[in-house]
């Protein structure tokens, strides 16, 4: 229950407690049209493929790619908090980074195309320090061809 | 994820998400925000319901068609795990006397999650379930975290390693338990087995204790927010 009267005292001091960024304009961009979605996932729960680095030091504020090729089941979490729930993530990998579910809307026509690499942040880090890596990763995203990201917290 | 958002609408990518904390995403004012009213770990709300989870899915993808921003929008179909599940049953290991003797027990359980599943999450350490054990019963002492691993990685501080050694045993355990098949258990369910009901969980609270009366200062943060979540010690 991620409503702040659900939380434990502790866990909603910790939370409206961080310093979020605060910005004077909102960016805005007009999507293309549904048939031209091509669409990315982006969670912030610090999963990468068993063998990558973990999301650890300077490594901390970057993300992983997660290509079709990584399965599910070769997916790890290196998320450096304890303090949410990591057993939908066992249960059901795609609860978090739902690839296939993408890939029905695809098929279906809903969205253009789902893109053939995903990602991955870790979401305890300073989201200022991620900004480099973030357009980084948008830089990338163009010369892909991906025009939308969905992005999915934990 | 706000934040990111706002980075990448910048750079010309139009961005949607689920938000977990509607505080924070009220606070950053990303370019479009769907809350949903599911616990930290379930953004899309319900493990194994693909139906439930396309149509979140298809809520915060249907933000992008809004004419101007930003949006935010809530969410307010409530998830059923929510609440306990009367047919689960925990995995018995009462009267496990040592650590060792309850991985025994798990072992056949979490052998079933494995053949199940494909395989399994664990293996962020890259230790085997044996030197996890010995370093959760023995740190700082003992040589368990200094074994050399495959790792692709930079070096990692001991400290470091051992979080990663505590997230995979939490993680077999889990996954254990989950290897039961049958009915799902709530998120509550499984972690009320796994703290009130595991050596596993004492030695963790003795590893934590050990690391709050340490002099090593890192040792000690380390030990009071990494190991145990915030609710459960």
């Amino acid at each position: 229950m991620a409503r702040l009267s659900d939380l434990s005292a502790g866990t909603r001091a910790a939370v409206t407690g961080l310093d979020c960024p605060q910005f004077d304009e909102v960016p805005w961009v007009t999507p293309p049209p549904p048939s031209e979605r091509v669409v990315t996932l982006i969670s912030s729960a610090g999963i990468h493929g068993r063998h990558e680095p973990p999301f650890a030091g300077a490594d901390a504020a970057g993300y992983r790619a997660l290509p079709e090729s990584t399965a599910d089941i070769d997916l790890v979490m290196s998320h450096v908090s304890v303090n949410f729930d990591r057993s939908a993530f066992l249960m059901n990998p795609a609860s978090i980074l739902p690839r296939q579910l993408l890939a029905q809307m695809q098929t279906e026509g809903v969205i253009g195309r789902a893109a053939d690499e995903h990602y991955s942040f870790m979401g305890a880090t300073d989201p200022v320090a991620m900004e480099p890596q973030a357009r980084a990763l948008a830089a990338q995203l163009r010369a892909r061809g991906v025009n939308t990201a969905v992005l999915l917290p934990v | 994820m706000s934040t990111l958002a706002h980075y990448l609408e910048s750079e010309g990518i139009a961005s949607t998400l689920v938000s977990l904390i509607k505080y924070q995403s009220d606070a950053v004012r990303p370019p479009r925000a769907l809350w949903v009213p599911y616990e930290l770990g379930r953004p899309l709300g319900e493990p194994h319901d693909e139906a439930f989870q396309r149509a979140v899915l298809q809520a915060v993808i249907g933000l992008l068609d809004a004419p101007a921003g930003p949006v935010s929008e809530d969410y307010e179909v409530e998830a059923p795990s929510t609440h306990d599940n009367p047919d689960w049953q925990a995995p018995d290991v009462t009267g496990a006397p040592t650590l060792a003797d309850e991985l025994e027990r798990l072992a056949p359980l979490h052998q079933a999650y494995r053949d199940a599943h494909g395989g399994s999450h664990v293996g962020l350490s890259q230790l085997a379930m044996a030197d996890i054990a010995a370093a959760v019963i023995g740190y700082p002492t003992g040589a368990a975290l200094a074994k050399p691993t495959a790792m692709a990685a930079p070096a990692l501080s001991e400290l470091v390693r051992l979080r990663y050694a505590v997230d995979d045993i939490k993680t077999y355990y889990l996954e254990a338990a989950l290897g039961q098949g049958g009915p799902l258990p709530s998120s509550r369910q499984l972690h009320t087995w796994l703290w009130h009901g595991t050596q596993l969980a004492a030695a963790l609270r003795d590893l934590r204790g050990r690391g709050l009366a340490a002099d090593d200062a890192k040792f000690s943060t380390v030990a009071d927010r990494f190991l145990i979540p915030r609710d459960w010690r």
